[in-house]
């Protein structure tokens, strides 16, 4: 079952088209890493899903609801974007975690703030926190943080750092996890214990979609491997097709290119 | 949208402007002295300076001009409400009607008879060069390319301008004439120019500055009360100095400060 | 000896004043400097415009001749609006003119502050499904905090001492009550007055110091 169909999205900043025409479909369970050189779009594709690009043209649908359509004002409220970012979480390629609240605060945060719109919120007040609190720790453990509860972001590692952004996506129990380049920022040594927590989200079927220039991570974990190539898709297959067997000319070249480097 | 809300700013700003209209009717044909008697008061722009206007060591706000001003309003019939003024800023107060006029030792001088309304001269005064204890000194030449000082916008800035002599030396102006006089005394100065009356307060045994002497009397000027351009209150007053001459309240009061009435 | 006491009480009231001046203007012009940052980053081009325009007039010109214009321009202008008489008349108008001088100084420093906020902060926040209030309240308002904290400091350091500038439309702060004495020849109360002055910087100095190193537990 499809959980997320993407169609026929366009994108342009000012004269520069950044991206033309991007049709994609994920089912749930599914991981789709995207490749591609820098400016191909990837990043855009990533940020439009978030809503926080508006592309120019086309539809985004998630189980089957339309939640964006570039012809139709009303999927465009403001008011209604805020609810529908939450179909999907977004990773940082810089982490983005809050500097001034302690790790667990900044997994829980969101949490707690969402609450307040809940109905029992008043009556349920401690009870809820309380449970938010928990879940936080839980998250963190998974993540193999738990030792890090009260440390403040600067204190950590980036690769801690990105799994702290890790568990606080997770928190929010996005229908679509998306990753933006997780591991770019990172030094080498500390790729591998980022790695490691997304190839468990991957056991766990955990619904992704990953851009990376990691290409032996995307083809162990991925499901299907989408390469993008200014703009457009320019192919797409399962791991083994796409690395193992390029069909397009640019697929060839762009992983020659990462072979040799 | 955008246009309307432009269009709206435009016509704020106009409307802001509009708020500078006339108070009551064109205050120039109003009488000043019916001003201030409809205030039941007289705003009187001081500044703190012996023997014309200062607080004693009881602590009583005194002087020639105080006492004075306080008779003048008494004729007047309006209260005398002393305010301390500013010296730089006094003709932006009068102007502003902050004060409604100016008593406070004000030396007449053609471009402020020009500017203001300014009763007829009721004190003598001068401006003294005043030098350090020791310092040489025949005349005004003496001091040819020394360095002397006076306050800012004062007649003593005007004399020394004015002089052939003086003219020629460096000249600095100072906020204060108290200023001037530290100058003199720290030695950064050799000479000052001063009103009379301060410098006779103010140097000399039992003061800061005992060895500070007058050495020259220039300019000899007269004191005047002004008010604004065209009021009437100047008229009014001079008639009242020419009461107060006649019962001898001037003559006790000069007496008392150490002053000379004008002719 | 007498006459020592006697000065030194009159100075100490007087630089009540300044410190009554400063602390009106530092209560009306914080929040109201915020008001014109945002005004000034406004997405809306005409209010931006303006306001800009009006930062750049009230930075742009001497606070000395604010305080002239802000006095005297009623009285100069026939307009229907006056002072209050008296010296209260002066103080109020003393303290407007500093609260719009020193709010467009604050809104600069803030306007600084808000946009040094890396917008990943932001973004962060918005895909977390935080509403805008959420986000500048809970993630962005502690960091403009911190930016900000040398430089406001530093404001209000100034604005200490610029408070005797008050004394050019006659109000009878500390500097202005020390020359009553140096008309009258003693000159000590005029340099005392720095002492006054030194001290009260100190205080606030240990002040920002203080919060300065609360805020040391997070980096930005």
């Amino acid at each position: 079952m499809a959980i997320l169909e993407v169609k026929n999205l366009e994108k342009c900043f000012g004269n520069l088209q950044v991206l033309r025409n991007i049709n994609f479909s994920l089912d749930k369970g599914e991981s789709i890493a995207i490749i591609g050189s820098s400016g191909s779009g990837k990043t855009t594709l990533l940020r439009c899903l978030n809503f926080l690009e508006k592309p120019d043209k086309g539809t985004i649908i998630v189980n089957d609801e339309v939640i964006f359509d570039a012809m139709d004002p009303a999927t465009q409220l403001e008011s209604e974007v805020r609810k529908k970012r939450l179909h999907f979480g977004l990773i940082f390629q810089n982490f983005n975690l809050f500097p001034q609240y302690t790790v667990l605060k900044n997994v829980t945060l969101a949490a707690e703030l969402l609450a307040i719109e809940r109905p029992n919120y008043k009556q349920n007040k401690k009870a809820i926190l309380n449970e938010i609190q928990n879940q936080g720790k839980e998250l963190l453990c998974q993540v193999g943080l738990s030792d890090k509860l009260d440390n403040y972001p600067h204190q950590i590692s980036g690769g801690q750092q990105q799994r702290v952004a890790i568990a606080r996506a997770l928190f929010l129990e996005p229908d679509i996890l998306c990753f933006d380049e997780p591991t770019s920022a990172l030094d080498p040594e500390l790729t591998g214990e980022v790695l490691k927590v997304i190839r468990g989200l991957a056991d766990q079927h955990c619904t992704m979609v990953i851009v990376t220039h990691e290409m032996d991570f995307a083809r162990e974990v991925s499901d299907r491997v989408i390469f993008m190539d200014e703009g457009l898709i320019a192919e797409q297959g399962s791991p083994d097709e796409v690395f193992g067997n390029p069909k397009e000319e640019r697929t060839k070249q762009f992983l020659t290119r990462y072979k040799k480097g | 949208m955008k246009k309307s809300i432009s269009l709206f700013l435009a016509l704020a700003t106009l409307f802001a402007l509009s708020a500078c209209g006339n108070s009551d009717a064109d205050s120039k044909d109003d009488s000043d002295l019916s001003y201030v008697q409809g205030n039941k008061k007289m705003i009187i722009g001081y500044t703190d300076y012996a023997p014309m206007n200062y607080t004693d060591e009881n602590g009583t706000f005194t002087g020639f001009d105080t006492e004075l001003a306080i008779a003048v309003c008494e004729e007047l019939v309006v209260e005398p409400d002393f305010v301390e003024i500013n010296w730089d800023t006094k003709e932006v107060e009068l102007e502003a009607k902050s004060i409604d006029c100016i008593w406070n030792g004000l030396t007449i001088l053609p471009e402020r008879a020009a500017a203001m309304e300014i009763t007829k001269p009721y004190v003598k005064n001068a401006q003294v060069v005043i030098v350090k204890d020791g310092t040489e000194y025949e005349d005004t030449a003496s001091l040819i390319g020394k360095t002397i000082v006076a306050e800012q916008g004062s007649a003593g800035e005007k004399t020394i301008q004015e002089d052939d002599n003086l003219k020629q030396a460096d000249y600095v102006a100072k906020m204060l004439q108290t200023e001037a006089l530290m100058e003199v005394k720290a030695g950064t100065a050799a000479a000052a120019v001063l009103d009379l009356t301060l410098a006779n307060t103010m140097t000399g045994e039992g003061t800061n500055y005992e060895d500070i002497i007058i050495v020259d009397h220039l300019a000899e000027e007269e004191y005047g009360v002004a008010f604004r351009k065209g009021s009437d209150l100047a008229a009014e007053v001079n008639k009242i100095f020419d009461d107060l001459l006649a019962d001898g309240t001037m003559e006790a009061l000069a007496e008392k400060y150490g002053l000379d009435l004008a002719e | 000896m007498n006459q020592f006491y006697v000065i030194v009480s009159r100075l100490s009231e007087s630089f009540l004043l300044n410190l009554e001046l400063f602390a009106l203007t530092l209560i009306f012009s914080l929040p109201f400097g915020l008001v014109i940052a945002f005004g000034s980053m406004s997405r809306f081009g005409p209010l931006r415009k303006v306001v800009r325009t009006i930062v750049w007039i009230v930075r742009g010109t001497p606070l000395m001749l604010q305080l002239m214009i802000i006095f005297f321009g009623p009285g100069l202008l026939n307009m229907s609006f006056s002072w209050p008489g008296g010296s209260s008349g002066r103080f109020i108008a003393a303290t407007v003119a500093f609260v719009i001088n020193y709010a467009c100084y604050f809104s600069e420093i803030f306007r600084g502050g808000i946009e040094s906020v890396p917008r990943g902060q932001y973004e962060a926040g918005q895909v977390l499904g935080m509403t805008k209030t959420q986000i500048f309240f809970k993630v962005t308002l502690l960091q403009v905090i911190k930016r900000i904290i040398p430089p406001t400091g530093n404001e209000v350091i100034t604005l200490v001492k610029d408070t005797s500038l008050a004394r050019i439309i006659a109000n009878k702060e500390i500097i202005m009550m020390a020359g009553e004495y140096s008309s009258k020849g003693l000159i000590w109360p005029l340099f005392a007055t720095g002492l006054y002055f030194l001290i009260f910087v100190g205080v606030l100095t240990i002040l920002f110091d203080w919060i300065e190193k609360k805020l040391r537990y997070f980096h930005v």
